[in-house]
């Protein structure tokens, strides 16, 4: 259905929302990128939030080591 | 790095400016995504109060949303041919960081004969690929630029309104902590380590390294340390280290220290985040965006071998652009 300016006057939603727009692939929250994040995975994108609960839950599996030698 | 906010009254300045220029008005207008979208219902509003002050009715103005997929390429709303051919086009967007998006848009556009094709945004990144034909505010690379909203999200150490995550907070080791137990997690490699170890890294690596503990009340719950070197023309901080108490897992202190990481790198301008992930968990890191960078790394004594991984943080990393 082609959008025209008049209809954005009249309904500034038929622009805002449209069926194509890209959700959280976990939460489903409309992404945007200042706001929500929006952060590329295997599964799609997703917000911050998830992002970093679920990367978060395998750095708490197996944590982040440097495999530095330290002093002495 | 600056938070720039643009409230509504300054954005409708702008956008009444352009209302102003865009004489004749684009026939055509693609906005970009989300933020092109909302940028194009308030420009919809100035190019109508516009037209009334001239006792002209509001133009006729086709709107073709563009979405951007998985491989960063433009989706049309609607067949482009059927569409983009003789007209005047104006994209639309909020914000332009690489300028890579605007660039595509811009190319699948011309693919179809415009008779003309104009540019704006609001935002522009000062290292983008792609000036527009007009834009309002130019930020710096590392800048956060926030407009028409009524807040702004705050940086926090908690995982977000889902979340019934106790409350936390950061601290810088120091000696006051160098005696304190450490946090065993069944990494030797980070076990064998003691909070002494660590100050006295943070000491002699001219503040390029630092740890924080996770503390909730006074009990440590968790740690990170941080790294940020120059390599070549990129600016990079490596996650050394990230560890939760085994007995605290599940509360989500993993991902806000991953977070705090990103917000830090952000803010020395570093332009990617690296860390070692070990050979099991290469592909896992992948699919959370990071991509290996030459070499690896082997600890015999504790038989674990890592491999260096990145993921931009910047949209101009040298090695990542695109």
């Amino acid at each position: 259905m082609p959008i025209y300016l008049a209809d954005v006057l009249k309904n500034p939603d038929v622009l805002r929302h449209p069926a194509t727009e890209h959700k959280c692939c976990t939460c489903g929250v409309p992404l945007q990128e200042t706001i929500t994040g929006k952060r590329k995975t295997s599964g799609g994108f997703a917000c911050s939030d998830c992002y970093y609960e679920l990367l978060g839950r395998e750095v708490e599996e197996r944590p982040l080591s440097s495999g530095g030698v330290r002093r002495g | 790095m600056k938070t720039i906010f643009i409230g509504r009254e300054e954005v409708h300045a702008y956008l009444a400016d352009l209302a102003h220029r865009l004489e004749p008005v684009p026939s055509l207008w693609c906005p970009i995504t989300h933020s092109g979208r909302e940028i194009a219902v308030h420009i919809a509003q100035e190019v109508e109060k516009v037209a009334k002050a001239k006792g002209e009715s509001v133009p006729n103005v086709r709107i073709l949303p563009i979405e951007i997929d998985d491989q960063h390429q433009p989706v049309f709303e609607e067949r482009p041919e059927d569409v983009i051919p003789y007209q005047s086009v104006l994209l639309l967007d909020g914000a332009i960081h690489s300028g890579m998006t605007m660039a595509r848009c811009a190319a699948a556009v011309l693919k179809h004969r415009p008779s003309s094709v104009a540019s704006y945004s609001v935002v522009l990144k000062r290292r983008s690929v792609f000036i527009p034909t007009l834009w309002g505010v130019m930020t710096d690379e590392t800048d956060r630029a926030h407009f028409l909203l009524n807040k702004i999200p705050n940086n926090r150490l908690n995982a977000g309104a889902k979340s019934s995550q106790p409350h936390v907070h950061l601290r810088r080791l120091d000696e006051s902590r160098s005696k304190a137990p450490t946090i065993k997690c069944d990494v030797p490699s980070i076990d064998r380590v003691t909070w002494g170890d660590r100050l006295w890294e943070m000491a002699t690596s001219d503040g390029a390294t630092t740890t924080y503990l996770l503390e909730r009340s006074e009990t440590v719950v968790g740690f990170l340390t941080l790294h940020v070197e120059d390599r070549g023309a990129a600016r990079v901080m490596t996650v050394l280290e990230v560890a939760v108490d085994p007995s605290e897992k599940d509360k989500g202190y993993g991902g806000l220290l991953l977070r705090f990481a990103d917000t830090m790198a952000r803010q020395a301008e570093c332009d990617a985040v690296r860390l070692n992930a070990i050979e099991e968990k290469v592909p896992m890191y992948e699919k959370f965006g990071y991509h290996r960078v030459a070499g690896s790394l082997v600890l015999p004594l504790e038989d674990e071998r890592y491999y260096p991984m990145e993921r931009r943080v910047l949209y101009h990393h040298p090695d990542l652009r695109g």
